[in-house]
């Protein structure tokens, strides 16, 4: 019962005619479901967008050698996206956890504002705005950049959150042994506060792998820009779009779940300690 | 006198599995009208089960269980009716975290018996005055001590005019110097003659309050009395051994 | 360009765009609702397939990225004879993808509900309909005011999606690449929209804490 979900207790345990009702009903939804899938494969089917030319060159290894191509130079960017945002969200949090006042205020802000502007809006000041300046970027940057910037707010907020759910006796326990306030923070409190914040980083992760989705603007040949050279090759849209889409939400869902399940683990007290045992 | 002899609660060889679990075995019970029932027994006896069956929250495997001579109805709106008869206390009070205390007591009134609103008031505020936290009835239950909130749980229960009360270790949630307060509320609703079956580690309270005792061991009903033959010549080994450890615990504390 | 000859020049526009933007995330935001609690009632309704399909979406809608979702519903959803016009097809990407979050948030506020109160209500007497409607649901809205603001901040993230397609009249990043395209307007253009952007999304946040402040359970 501890760890029922809603989904569990809001029935109670059916009846006889209850369990007929549901029998019944899980018997309709079935048949819906089944006609909505009929009805969506129908109209691939009338519009021609079944025929063996749209989808026979998912066949070829060429295909898939080119997509993996740009899936690499996505990772790649998601990636080093995400520790550049890791790296800047941990420098903000530091920021915003000092006593100095205009320290404190200026992290403040700057993690307010990249958390309130979109992920586009940078994208496009370091499309446009960035060569303005005689600052030459890659295409690669000039998307990892931008997708960095407006991840280490959110990220910054996460580290916080970490480092406050450290039970405050531990500090005080430390500064009673004699560690001064940074080593305390790095070998006490920190490496604890991580522990609790990988799960939100990797929801992160996935939220920069999305946004490196706009990277057709700036040109790098990431996934979604090689599917659109595919495209023009063979000329077949729908087709290429729809594949790199469930590529796309199969790697996220995989990475959320690994982050749910590591966050499970985490927010179980003694989980540790009885897997030690 | 008649009257008085009618069953209320009536299980007849009641069984109940948890997967390989018997947790319910054979249990054949009878709660008469205006009666004191109290249960007693280890963890893991089978009590709460058994008194959570009674209005269903638990389903059982075979077996009958019937209120005022009917059976209990397995689903639906005569369900629901059924449970509007029978009053329940929780260990962990259960009170609507979203409802100030008033709220919590006249919500079902007003929804399931369509009493009115201001009707519902006056006797919620009459049922609080009873249980003796009508000063507090503005308040939501977090801001209540545990002791009130139970008092205010029985309150609730109270005010659907319930025809037999269910107390499902209603103190064990409770820090010690709260417990009084409670058992207080139910011993009087007791005197006032409200049929009530009653899981409880208050040994006490059983002694003082309970017209039978039963003892539960594994499932099944181990021995059964009044409280002065249990209490003072229990007669098996398994009902002498969790008396004497009881008695240990009292006495350390 | 400076703050004020850009303002002179498209402060009209840029009004325009911020008026645009909100609109497109209000109706996001409400047809994300209510797309949020119909899959909410789907996943915890006793009917399997129904459960399974509103898992199946949100899992879907929760990982698509913005882009490649607007991209099928703009260019590939015309190969199946189905077009939308550009605003309609920002406004169901807008829709689409926070609804998932939605139903995500909903389902934890009602896991804050105890399993106890539940019970108490059925040993009361409700029947299932009363159960949802005094205890589940407003137990659940209220649990839910933070999430859903952020919820709401999100969307409005979202919906700068708009600029990705010819959008009359543009939102705030759309107006940005086209004034940078017509003349160079440099940091200050970003600027401003970055401004308005961060000026809703705090509006949003103040009147969601004051809203929960008013409603929050104590626990």
């Amino acid at each position: 019962m501890k760890n029922a979900t809603i989904r569990e207790f809001l029935y109670e345990a059916p009846g006889p005619k209850t369990r007929k009702r549901v029998f019944w009903l899980t018997a309709a939804a079935m048949l819906l479901l089944m006609g909505l899938l009929l009805m969506v494969v129908h109209r691939f089917y009338v519009t021609g967008q079944l025929s063996g030319r749209y989808w026979a060159f998912f066949g070829k290894a060429t295909t898939w050698r080119f997509l993996g191509q740009g899936l690499l130079v996505t990772v790649e960017a998601a990636v080093t996206g995400a520790l550049i945002s890791f790296a800047l969200g941990f420098l903000l949090m530091r920021g915003r956890l000092q006593k100095n006042l205009l320290l404190r205020w200026i992290s403040t802000g700057v993690i307010e504002f990249t958390r309130g502007v979109p992920t586009l809006l940078f994208i496009y000041f370091f499309f446009l705005v960035v060569p303005q300046t005689g600052w030459k970027l890659s295409a690669f940057w000039k998307i990892t950049l931008p997708c960095a910037i407006s991840a280490c707010g959110v990220v910054a907020e996460a580290l916080r959150g970490g480092v406050n759910a450290v039970p405050r006796g531990q500090t005080e326990a430390a500064l009673c042994l004699g560690y001064r306030e940074t080593k305390l923070f790095y070998r006490i409190v920190f490496p604890q506060a991580i522990r609790f914040v990988i799960p939100s980083l990797i929801a992160e992760l996935v939220i920069v792998l999305k946004d490196t989705t706009f990277a057709s603007i700036v040109s790098c040949a990431d996934l979604m820009q090689n599917a659109k050279v595919l495209i023009s090759n063979y000329d077949a849209l729908l087709s290429i779009y729809l594949v790199v889409a469930v590529i796309y939400i199969l790697i996220n869902f995989l990475l959320n779940r690994l982050s749910d399940r590591l966050a499970k683990r985490t927010s179980q007290p003694g989980a540790a300690e009885r897997r030690a045992a | 006198m008649t009257e008085n002899n009618q069953p209320v609660i009536e299980l007849r060889q009641v069984n109940k599995h948890f997967g390989d679990l018997h947790v319910l075995q054979d249990i054949s019970l009878t709660v008469k009208k205006g009666e004191v029932v109290v249960i007693i027994g280890p963890s893991g006896s089978g009590k709460s089960t058994l008194c959570r069956a009674i209005n269903r929250l638990e389903t059982i495997d075979s077996g009958e269980i019937l209120f005022e001579g009917e059976p209990l109805p397995r689903e639906g709106k005569e369900l629901a009716q059924m449970r509007a008869k029978i009053g329940m206390v929780f260990q962990s009070f259960n009170l609507f975290a979203h409802r100030t205390i008033l709220d919590n007591i006249t919500l079902a009134p007003c929804d399931v018996m369509k009493a009115s609103k201001k009707n519902a008031r006056q006797e919620a505020m009459r049922l609080l005055e009873r249980v003796g936290v009508a000063d507090q009835a503005g308040k939501v239950p977090a801001q209540l001590s545990g002791g009130q909130q139970q008092r205010a749980a029985i309150a609730r229960a109270l005010a659907m005019h319930p025809k037999a009360m269910l107390f499902d270790e209603p103190t064990s949630a409770l820090d010690p110097e709260m417990i009084g307060e409670v058992l207080n509320v139910m011993t009087e609703l007791a005197q006032d003659g409200m049929t009530m079956l009653v899981v409880t580690h208050e040994m006490n309270f059983a002694r003082r309050v309970a017209d039978r005792v039963i003892f539960m061991d594994g499932g099944r009903i181990v021995e059964e009395n009044t409280p002065e033959a249990f209490f003072s010549n229990p007669k098996t080994q398994r009902a002498k051994g969790f008396l004497s450890s009881v008695r240990m615990q009292d006495r350390e504390l | 360009m400076t703050l004020s000859q850009l303002l002179t020049q498209y402060g009209d526009r840029y009004l325009q765009a911020l008026f645009t933007t909100w609109q497109l995330t209000f109706f996001s935001f409400l047809g994300a609702l209510a797309v949020g609690i119909l899959v909410t009632v789907f996943r915890v309704s006793p009917i399997r397939p129904l459960r399974l399909f509103g898992d199946f979406y949100v899992q879907i809608f929760r990982n698509i990225p913005g882009a490649a979702l607007l991209i099928l519903l703009v260019y590939a959803l015309p190969y199946l004879k189905i077009t939308f016009p550009y605003d309609a097809c920002v406004l169901i990407a807008t829709i689409l993808i926070p609804s998932a979050f939605c139903s995500e948030h909903l389902m934890s506020g009602m896991n804050t509900i105890s399993p106890g109160q539940i019970e108490a209500a059925r040993a009361l007497g409700m029947n299932f309909f009363q159960l949802i409607r005094r205890i589940v649901i407003p137990q659940s809205l209220r649990s839910a005011v933070l999430p859903m603001t952020n919820l709401m901040v999100a969307t409005m993230l979202t919906t700068s999606l708009g600029s990705q397609v010819p959008l009359r009249p543009m939102e705030l990043t759309g107006i940005v690449s086209y004034i940078n395209t017509r003349s160079a307007g440099g940091v200050m253009a970003f600027a401003i929209s970055a401004a308005l952007y961060c000026m809703t999304g705090l509006l949003i946040g103040a009147a969601g804490s004051w809203l929960d402040r008013k409603v929050r359970i104590l626990r």
